[in-house]
């Protein structure tokens, strides 16, 4: 396991010996801007790296900002300072219409169940043309001391979150090979192209079938 | 990759051409594909929701939501004093009767056809009945993305993270499409199958976003519209 850019562009360059750096085919930040782009692709298609943010819950506020680059939000948790005390459950805002007739302007003492506003990964930018992505909470708190949400999903990851060599290997190259030809041998991109679909569903198959036998509740 | 500046630094170099000599490309063709993919992918996957606040004024039937070149794509739900009304179409309303157009009461459905025409702009509600007073009117959208503008190159770019190489892969397919020196459809047709496939998985997840995999339920029957149309303003006590 190495760091992803650090790792891969090692490999890219015994592949492509002395065609990638300064006054070469493909400068450092080409190669490295494509690295990151092959390894966003296979974290979302493969679920790749988990991450979490903790946000802070405030008084009587039913809609928090998320500002990690989530790609899919698996689960939230609420804390009273380091403890946990359960889980939030998904519910859509017509689920909550049913609950409760008028529940925007409800309160409580805990909070049961969240939503999501805009798709999860969206940074908020300097206008309203529109908003970024942005976690519901239902009810909302009136007493929020100490109290917090801790958020986890899949993420994207940074140029130096670790990922196993073989994920490198079989998935980023084989992308950043494709990008690398598209514009002298678009044919040959796609066969890399190809090779990178194969590489996601085998490493896609081992994160999402971790079990030879039926699982139990406990 | 997450501003418009990340982007360009991105481009330039992978048409062979230069943000200052612009011998193939320029800024403002640079802009226009990033701009149509950022319209494109906010239409297709409606991943932005926008919500918008404001008061009803008594005797008030049409609303505008939006801004001028922001109008949202969509409504998906609209609020008065915090609770959900239904959707409704303008000839089910005009079909109540000669009478609809001077009923006013708090306002129980929303419409959003019959504003073709006139100045084209279609980002506009109606309420029905209208309303006979102030209430708090919240309307839920999908929103326009941000668009980017070089004035503005270090805002961060308004897309899922994951997804804003699906930005730089429509501006390749578009620029490896122009009849320039750099032409060349193979190419264009590879970054433009990079751009649909991007697209596919961005509304996949946007549609799914929340990890559900069961409803909640509803005592008794379905309220049915006309059950709605017919309520009185206030029940009085017995």
């Amino acid at each position: 396991m190495s760091a992803v850019v650090a790792g891969t562009k090692a490999k890219l360059q015994n592949l492509l010996p002395g065609r990638i750096g300064s006054n070469n085919a493909f400068s450092d930040s080409y190669v490295e801007e494509l690295i990151m782009a092959g390894f966003h692709e296979a974290a979302e298609a493969c679920s790749l790296v988990v991450g979490t943010e903790s946000v802070a819950l405030a008084n009587d506020t039913l809609v928090y900002d998320l500002a990690e680059p989530f790609i899919e939000i698996t689960q939230v948790e609420w804390f009273d300072g380091s403890n946990r005390k359960g889980h939030l459950t998904c519910a859509t805002l017509s689920d909550l219409d049913k609950m409760s007739r008028k529940w925007w302007d409800s309160t409580g003492a805990e909070s049961e169940f969240y939503s999501l506003l805009s798709a999860p990964g969206i940074p908020e930018t300097s206008t309203d043309a529109a908003d970024g992505s942005r976690i519901l909470v239902w009810r909302p708190v009136t007493d929020a001391t100490d109290l917090s949400l801790r958020v986890t999903g899949f993420v994207c990851g940074t140029t130096t979150t670790p990922i196993s060599e073989d994920v490198q290997r079989m998935c980023i190259v084989p992308y950043v090979l494709s990008h690398l030809n598209a514009v002298a041998n678009p044919n040959m991109a796609a066969g890399y192209l190809a090779q990178f679909e194969s590489g996601c569903d085998i490493v896609r198959g081992r994160f999402s079938h971790r079990y030879d036998e039926p699982t139990y509740g406990v | 990759m997450e501003t418009w500046q990340d982007i360009k630094d991105f481009f330039w170099p992978a048409v062979q051409d230069s943000e200052t000599s612009q011998i193939f490309f320029n800024s403002t063709q640079a802009l226009a594909w990033a701009n149509g993919a950022l319209w494109e992918m906010g239409q297709h996957a409606q991943y932005t929701d926008l919500i918008q606040e404001q008061n009803t004024a008594n005797g008030q039937r049409v609303y505008t939501i939006g801004s001028s070149g922001s109008a949202p794509y969509g409504v998906w739900r609209v609020e008065i004093d915090g609770e959900a009304i239904r959707a409704t179409t303008e000839a089910d309303v005009t079909n109540l009767g000669q009478n609809w157009e001077t009923r006013s009461q708090i306002p129980r459905f929303y419409y959003l056809d019959g504003f073709i025409g006139g100045t084209g702009d279609l980002a506009k509600i109606a309420l029905y009945p209208e309303p006979n007073g102030i209430y708090e009117l919240r309307t839920y959208c999908y929103g326009v993305p941000e668009q980017v503008s070089d004035s503005a190159d270090t805002d961060k770019l308004q897309v899922p993270q994951w997804a804003i190489y699906g930005v730089l892969w429509y501006m390749l397919a578009e620029a490896f499409m122009a009849e320039t020196r750099r032409q060349n459809l193979e190419t264009s047709a590879y970054y433009r199958g990079l751009y649909d496939k991007l697209l596919d998985r961005l509304q996949m997840r946007t549609a799914s976003r929340l990890p559900k995999d069961w409803v909640f339920g509803e005592g008794g029957q379905e309220f049915t519209r006309n059950f709605w149309s017919n309520l009185p303003d206030t029940i009085p006590e017995p």
